[in-house]
Formats: C-alpha cells, sequence, structure tokens
C-alpha cells in the first residue's frame, strides 16, 4: 500500500523557457492564440499583468511541468493546454489542476529564463538543475541533457555512471535505470532555446 | 476527400516554419509525430493550428485539437472539419 501509495504521490515535471526564444518563435499576441491556451480566468489573469509576457510564458510553463507530472499517472498523451487550470498562491508558487489532481508548481522567473518544477506534493523539494546549452540543436540538446542529468545522479547516489540510462514510458516519461534496475526515483528534463534544466526527486512516501 | 498526397504536401508547408528536426522532416509521413519527431515547440503546435485554421478556414475545437499530435491525426480532424470522410484503419 505504502510503495503503490508512494508511486502515486511522488511525480514530477519540469519545464523552461528561454525568455530572448520565447520572443523570437512566438507572438503571443496572435489573434486566437491566449484563447487556444488559457483559461478565461488565466486570460484575464495576462490581461491585468503588468508584465504579459512574463505571465504568459510563467503561466505556459506550469501548465508543460504539469502536463509532463500528469503523463505519469498513464494516461494517454494530448494536446489540450486548456485543460490543466492554473493559479498563482504567490510570485512564485502556484496551482495546476487537472481532472481529479492538483498539482504544485514553483518557478523562477529569471531575466534570461523561466524554470518551473512541478510536484504531486506540497513543498517537497525536487533537486533542480539549471545550465546554459551553447547549441541550439535538439538532439544535442538532448542528449547534453540526459548526460548531465545521469552524471549528477552517479555522483549523488556513489553509482558508476557507465551502468545508468534512461528509458522512455509509451507516455514519453523518463525512468532511469542501473543495469536492469529500475531506480526508485522521479525524474524530468527539459531545454529550450540556450537554457536546460533536469529535476530529480526520490520516490519515497511522505505523509501529507 | 482531397487527394492525400496534395494534403500532406500542404501540411507540409504550413509546419515547416516551426520544425527543428530537419531529418525527421525529411522523412515525415502519416506516422510523424510533431513533437517527438519533428521536436516541435509544443508552444508552436498552437501556431500550427492556427495556420491549420486559416488554410482551411474551418475552426478547430479544442476537443479536437487534443488528438493532432501526428500527421495523421492533423488529416483526419482537417477532413473532418470539411466535412470529408477520410478512410483510416483508426476509425
Amino acid at each position: 500500500m505504502t510503495l503503490l501509495k508512494s508511486k502515486i504521490l511522488m511525480m514530477i515535471g519540469n519545464d523552461i523557457i528561454d525568455r530572448g526564444y520565447a520572443c523570437k518563435e512566438s507572438n503571443w499576441r496572435r489573434k486566437g492564440f491566449l484563447k487556444k491556451i488559457f483559461t478565461p480566468c488565466e486570460q484575464e489573469l495576462i490581461h491585468g499583468a503588468s508584465d504579459p509576457f512574463t505571465t504568459v510564458w510563467r503561466l505556459w510553463s506550469m501548465k508543460e511541468s504539469a502536463y509532463k507530472l500528469f503523463m505519469h499517472t498513464g494516461v494517454e498523451r494530448f494536446f489540450n493546454p486548456r485543460r490543466l487550470s492554473c493559479e498563482f498562491s504567490s510570485s512564485e508558487e502556484g496551482l495546476v489542476n487537472i481532472e481529479a489532481l492538483q498539482i504544485h508548481t514553483r518557478s523562477k522567473i529569471h531575466p534570461k529564463f523561466i524554470f518551473t518544477s512541478a510536484s504531486s506534493i506540497c513543498r517537497v523539494e525536487t533537486m533542480d538543475h539549471v545550465f546554459n546549452l551553447s547549441k541550439t540543436d535538439p538532439r544535442f540538446q538532448s542528449k547534453f541533457t540526459h548526460r548531465a542529468m545521469l552524471e549528477c545522479i552517479a555522483q549523488k547516489y556513489h553509482l558508476n555512471k557507465e551502468k545508468l540510462y534512461i528509458r522512455k514510458s509509451d507516455q514519453s516519461v523518463p525512468e532511469v535505470f542501473y543495469g536492469k534496475q529500475r531506480l526508485n526515483i522521479s525524474v524530468s528534463m527539459t531545454h529550450h532555446g540556450y537554457h536546460g534544466a533536469f529535476s530529480i526527486c526520490e520516490r519515497k512516501f511522505i505523509p501529507q | 476527400m482531397k487527394d492525400k498526397s496534395r494534403m500532406i504536401a500542404e501540411l507540409k508547408t504550413i509546419i515547416k516554419p516551426y520544425v527543428q528536426d530537419q531529418e525527421a522532416f525529411g522523412n515525415l509521413d502519416e506516422d510523424t509525430d510533431f513533437i517527438n519527431d519533428l521536436k516541435v515547440n509544443s508552444a508552436n503546435l498552437v501556431d500550427i493550428i492556427l495556420d491549420i485554421e486559416d488554410k482551411y478556414d474551418i475552426e478547430i475545437d479544442n476537443e479536437s485539437m487534443e488528438k493532432m499530435l501526428t500527421v495523421r491525426a492533423a488529416l483526419e480532424v482537417v477532413n473532418k472539419k470539411l466535412g470529408h470522410s477520410y478512410d483510416s484503419p483508426q476509425e
């Protein structure tokens, strides 16, 4: 029971947005753009914000990180950001609701990037690492981020990094293996523009 | 129904500006996944959907949008909205 509960409860997700890149890649003022992604309440938050650009991308990173977490539950992939509804609790913390799940987020608003980590349990500290990337090629970025995370795991848990690898589930959820054994940690990786990040959290049961 | 290969060609023109993996784009077929294969940024998937709406003068509701992760699913949605039957093994 505890094990099962711990698996269900301890899920994480993350997302990083390179502000310069977002500015170049997406025009959030494009007709229809906000309506497709954001709920009426979120649209109000954006229109009432002193810095709508940051609000748009903070909300987006909350949705993305929460979506990645939601994929841990084994649901089929989908593209409908409005199904994840966000609210701000403070300048950094927020909540994302999807179906019966309430997801807790913490966003770091940096001049160059916005990084959000999402957790299924309130106040759980995920180990987050944010770093710069020298190239924007997605294959390079994915490889670099994988390697950086595995090196960190090897160091933290005193494991041979050669035996560590990542396998993705059908829902694209990454899982870390050591030889044939799946490690009891939840991980998430993200990259965008010139920034990347990974988050690691042990799947131990934490009473609410 | 429009000719399928013509529709794929039209779709390719729409998605080209957002593709980050050119190699996968070169091998595009109906099974190609916008995010997993073409590495389209998920925020740009919204642009693709808006561009499709503009191109075919249709409105894609969020329920239809949910499935639009692959070329096949996008073609199905467009054909359905255009009122064309679409012969798909998944339906």
